[in-house]
């Protein structure tokens, strides 16, 4: 096989415990978001668009979905002789098996597939957020500043820079100090879960955590910190543009909401960095005859009967005659049947809300129906 | 080895009675119903009917016919056994409105009939629309040893096509004739199931006569060979005339109809293009409509299909229309019993209008 420069490892196995109902039986990268797509569809559409060819795509929790949906990477025009998408779950050994323990030992798990590979380099993604990148641009700071680790990060406002993993920087941009949700923050540079590493470096890291009995296996609470301690190189690249973690239902609904708006500062409809998705082959939308539709996204195979504003349909949704829904998110295969009214309210796939159903309120949280 | 090997015919026009939606793509490629083109309804049918080899006449316009079936991956048809092999065409195809089955397309690819140990070929046309399962016709075929078996539907009003003569009372067909009464007749569906070993006869006897119709020379030699009908008693959507493409079009507001076509187990496959959901603006008008997606829509649509990525600006009306892949139409334009091809650009406040029965088309990559 011919060496890789940069090989790509999704981390996709987490629960996303944050998302309730919505990630009870589905991974969260494979939860359905803006109508047609996948969580995971953002991290591997960059992929694409940045000339990375092989992705392995690290499993565990609610995995059948997301399987599904992988299949060979060909809906990403990642099935290349190439390159491809690698579904790696965890796995026996004749000492037994286990589950990955943390983002770090699904890694170390795999040094295997990765050696396989011969890469100079490897990015670590995680499939839960939103924004378009060009991972080149980082690779090239990477090999610019010959860099051991170069992390990813994106200005945010003080008053919130204490919620995310915090680095501090000198003026070369090299990260003198790594605060994980820091108190009294020094700077606003928050890490966006993205690193690049040169292999030969974490791949040692990666051994050296393994064999200690005090780490919890994490790369933002281990590997970082200790690669710093070591004195290696680690910079920051600073990205500017959208990126939103879409793992609270606050900000998986509000965000979706975004892409509605007239200039979106996320743009599914431009032709710059295209987002890709395993489509489904369903018809187009039908509008009947007394619909009503205003202010929504609506995908292939749905039919709408009754009304919709200001709401999200995933494809194959049903609306029937006389049922309202006015800002909510319908996930592939719902059904909201006649006479129900849903306001702020997210109806789980496949689930079929009954007639008349009176659901969510004005003001507050977001009514989530699950099952 | 499979017993059925399917081949699709694409090699012939019918631009008089259809005008330029025809003028340079084959009817394999005509966009249908939001998303589609023809050619996806037999390929899909015979995919879903288990027939795993499929050869595909190619016209002499195959730009895009090619660039949409491609490796045939959307119809699991990029195989390392069978899967889907392109024939070339004769270089010139059959401009009879009726004819479907040149000859000679079939004599210059004998080899690939040749190669094939199946024992039967289904022959279909891609200027139809309808979703069947090809495994009854083909046990009945089998069972009753017929030489050929030809796909038809009843019809009860007048219409262009070729029609069966049944023998009262049975399945034979003794038959055929170009034109219908007011009453009806039996509508061949331009689809037929033919022992490989009647085929290889008609070959070799018919070698000098490549321009006749494989249909035609048939139903010439019934007094030698064993011809049944079959019925099929689904939807059909005709695309014989312009006048039938917006009837078959319009056919899709029916539930009933889409329910039959695109919704039942088997289902009409095609080339995922992967564009984004559509967009309905706040203050956006919709009824009674099919609507692909990738569009934006800001404006008002009645009783139309739109196809990917059309954009209907503010004000716009767009009523009894269909509007191809990547039109616009205009702020205030006014569009009432239209086609437009794709690409196709409607200036703002340009009012463009035609009547149910003659209906204004326009061109593709048109700007009016």
């Amino acid at each position: 096989m011919k060496p890789k420069e940069c090989l790509a490892m999704l981390l996709a196995g987490g629960q996303g415990s944050r998302l309730g109902a919505l990630t009870r039986r589905n991974a969260k990268p494979a939860v359905s978001f803006g109508g047609k797509y996948r969580i995971i569809d953002f991290s591997l559409s960059n992929c694409t668009n940045s000339g990375i060819e092989t992705v392995g795509v690290l499993t565990q929790y609610r995995p059948t979905i997301l399987n599904a949906y992988l299949g060979t990477g060909q809906a990403w025009d990642l099935a290349s002789q190439e390159g491809g998408v690698h579904v790696l779950p965890p796995y026996a050994t004749e000492t037994g098996g286990s589950w990955y323990e943390g983002t770090a030992d699904a890694i170390y798990h795999n040094i295997d597939f990765i050696d396989a590979h011969e890469p100079e380099y490897v990015l670590i993604l995680s499939g839960d957020h939103l924004y378009k990148m060009d991972y080149n641009k980082m690779l090239q700071f990477h090999k610019a500043n010959n860099a051991d680790l170069t992390v990813s990060v994106i200005q945010v406002p003080w008053e919130e820079a204490s919620r995310f993993g915090i680095m501090t920087v000198d003026n070369n941009h090299q990260i003198v100090r790594f605060s994980e949700k820091p108190k009294e923050p020094d700077s606003n540079l928050a890490s966006m879960g993205i690193y690049i590493f040169t292999w030969s470096v974490l791949r040692q890291a990666l051994l050296d955590d393994h064999v200690d009995p005090d780490s919890s296996h994490d790369f933002g609470g281990n590997i970082i910190p200790n690669l710093l301690a070591a004195q290696k190189r680690l910079f920051a690249y600073t990205f500017s543009g959208y990126w939103k973690d879409v793992g609270t239902i606050d900000s998986y609904y509000y965000s979706q909401f975004e892409l509605l708006e007239d200039n979106p500062a996320f743009d599914i409809f431009s032709d710059d960095m295209r987002i890709f998705s395993n489509a489904n082959i369903s018809p187009p939308h039908y509008i009947g005859p007394d619909a009503k539709v205003e202010g929504s996204l609506i995908c292939n195979g749905c039919s709408v009967y009754g009304t919709a504003l200001h709401s999200i349909l995933a494809p194959d949704v049903h609306i029937s005659a006389g049922a309202v829904v006015r800002d909510c998110i319908l996930l592939p295969g719902s059904r909201v049947e006649a006479g129900a009214q849903l306001i702020r309210t997210i109806v789980n796939e496949g689930v079929t809300v009954p007639e008349n159903t009176i659901s969510g309120t004005e003001e507050g949280p977001i009514t989530l129906i699950g099952e | 080895m499979d017993p059925v090997i399917g081949l699709i015919s694409t090699n012939y026009s019918n631009v008089n009675d259809f005008g330029v939606l025809l003028e340079r793509r084959c009817f394999g490629s005509l966009p249908f119903g939001g998303r589609y083109r023809l050619i996806d309804f037999p390929l899909s049918n015979m995919v879903n009917s288990g027939i795993r080899s499929i050869g595909l006449i190619t016209p002499a316009y195959y730009r895009s016919l090619l660039d949409h079936v491609g490796s045939g991956a959307e119809w699991s048809l990029n195989r390392k056994h069978g899967g889907l092999f392109f024939l070339n065409g004769a270089p010139y195809g059959l401009s009879s409105g009726s004819a479907k089955f040149l000859l000679q397309d079939l004599l210059i690819n004998q080899e690939f009939f040749q190669r094939d140990s199946s024992e039967y070929v289904l022959f279909s046309a891609s200027n139809k629309v309808f979703n069947i399962d090809f495994n009854n016709m083909i046990d009945t075929h089998i069972q009753s040893g017929a030489d050929v078996t030809f796909l038809y539907k009843p019809i009860k009003v007048q219409h262009s096509g070729m029609f069966l003569n049944l023998k009262e009372g049975s399945n034979r067909v003794v038959g055929s004739s170009f034109s219908c009464g007011s009453e009806g007749g039996d509508l061949f569906l331009d689809c037929m199931l033919v022992s490989k070993n009647v085929l290889m006869r008609i070959m070799d006897g018919y070698s000098s006569f490549g321009h006749l119709d494989l249909a035609q020379i048939l139903i010439d030699c019934q007094s030698q060979l064993d011809l049944r009908g079959y019925v099929f008693s689904g939807y059909v959507g005709c695309m014989d005339s312009l006048n039938d493409y917006i009837t078959s079009s319009r056919d899709l507001f029916d539930r009933d109809i889409t329910r039959e076509l695109f919704w039942g187990q088997n289902r009409i496959m095609t080339k995922v293009q992967d564009s984004p959901p559509t967009k309905f603006s706040p203050g956006s008008n919709v009824t009674n409509s099919y609507i692909s997606s990738g569009c934006i829509i800001e404006g008002t649509v009645e009783n139309s299909i739109l196809f990917r990525n059309v954009h209907i600006k503010k004000g716009a009306v767009v009523r009894n229309s269909i509007i191809l892949q990547h039109g616009t139409v205009g702020e205030y334009a006014y569009l009432d019993n239209v086609v437009c091809d794709k690409f196709v650009s409607v200036s703002s406040h340009v009012t463009l209008t035609g009547t149910p029965e003659n209906v204004f088309t326009v061109d593709k990559n048109h700007s009016i």
